[in-house]
């Protein structure tokens, strides 16, 4: 196991204070998409509106960049 | 384990009082059942889905998280218990458990063994209404998350949750706590609003201008904005009735 950051970059910058216990990297970028879905789902409810270039940041705790999600990368859109 | 102070119900007693009109017999024999105090360290279940229990919980300090789960085991918070709850009245009359109790954080409780409470409340009736009456709060908590889940915004779930707790900890009273021990993490009020951990992050960012939510507390800063925020209105938790409006239907 080890400690995931899942920092926020949307119209603000939203640092993830706590961190999630998971246990590689794989689980990590999973945890983000689920996390993404989740996010962009209320915000189309709410607003209407989601920008697909808005990421999750996905850091370890000494604040390397592990791996970078855009919201794109979390959804499968069609015309 | 095993430590027994009946008078650690006081806190028990003073809530059953807010809401119903209660003999000194019947307040003594309230105070008079036996207890059992215990330690739950945070993230372990106290009455796992579905354990027969033999007791009542009543939580002294810290915060208890009722919880269900989905067949792939994702959990839902259903209610957080707070200081001054007997989190699982309910099981008096129904012993297997229906949901779980897991503490959220260090959460020091009393157990109020079954029987003496059903051998109390056949003696005295009155508290059977009683306990039926504070089952009934909780009944109404409950379907306040359910419209939060259904039909609030992300915004407005936390609010609501926030203002409901101040209220809460603040019973017997017409004002609220501006600033109370809130030891959750986002996942964990993520789990009790139905939103993803980043989602409840984001929000409390919104929020910040009237409520500050640290590690193990919340600061409010500013209760009308956020009460008009949540769409919260007090009265369901039914926290500050007058003295001459507190109920006793059966006879003495």
């Amino acid at each position: 196991m080890a400690r995931y950051y899942f920092h926020l970059h949307d119209y603000v910058d939203v640092p993830d204070p706590e961190g999630q216990d998971l246990p590689d990297l794989a689980a990590a970028i999973a945890h983000a998409v689920q996390q993404a879905r989740g996010l962009a789902g209320e915000l189309i409810k709410e607003t209407g509106r989601v920008v697909l270039s808005h990421r999750i940041d996905i850091e370890d705790a000494d604040g390397a960049v592990l791996h970078t999600l855009r919201l794109a990368d979390a959804l499968s859109i069609e015309q | 384990m095993a430590h027994r102070n009946s008078s650690n119900l006081q806190p028990f007693l003073d809530r059953l009082n807010l809401r119903s009109r209660l003999l000194k017999e019947e307040q003594e024999a309230v105070l008079n059942l036996p207890v059992y105090a215990a330690q739950v360290r945070p993230n372990e279940d106290h009455v796992a889905l579905g354990e027969m229990t033999d007791h009542a919980t009543f939580v002294v300090s810290g915060v208890l998280g009722r919880f269900d789960q989905n067949a792939n085991g994702e959990r839902q918070i259903t209610a957080l218990h707070i200081a001054g709850d007997m989190a699982d009245l309910n099981s008096v009359v129904e012993p297997r458990a229906t949901s779980a109790l897991q503490a959220l954080s260090t959460t020091t409780i009393l157990q109020v063994p079954h029987r003496p409470i059903r051998e109390m409340t056949a003696r005295y009736p009155a508290l059977a209404e009683a306990f039926w009456r504070d089952c009934m709060v909780d009944a109404a908590v409950l379907a306040q998350w359910v419209v939060n889940l259904g039909r609030r915004s992300a915004a407005a779930r936390i609010a609501h949750l926030l203002c409901e707790t101040a209220t809460r900890c603040r019973q017997g009273d017409d004002k609220q706590a501006l600033r109370f021990d809130f030891p959750l993490t986002q996942a964990q009020l993520a789990d009790a609003t139905g939103l993803t951990s980043i989602h409840v992050n984001r929000t409390l960012k919104t929020l910040s201008g009237t409520v500050a939510v640290a590690q193990k507390s919340v600061d409010i800063l500013d209760w009308d904005a956020l009460a008009a925020r949540g769409d919260f209105n007090r009265t369901y938790l039914q926290a500050d009735i007058r003295p001459s409006e507190r109920l006793r239907i059966m006879a003495a």
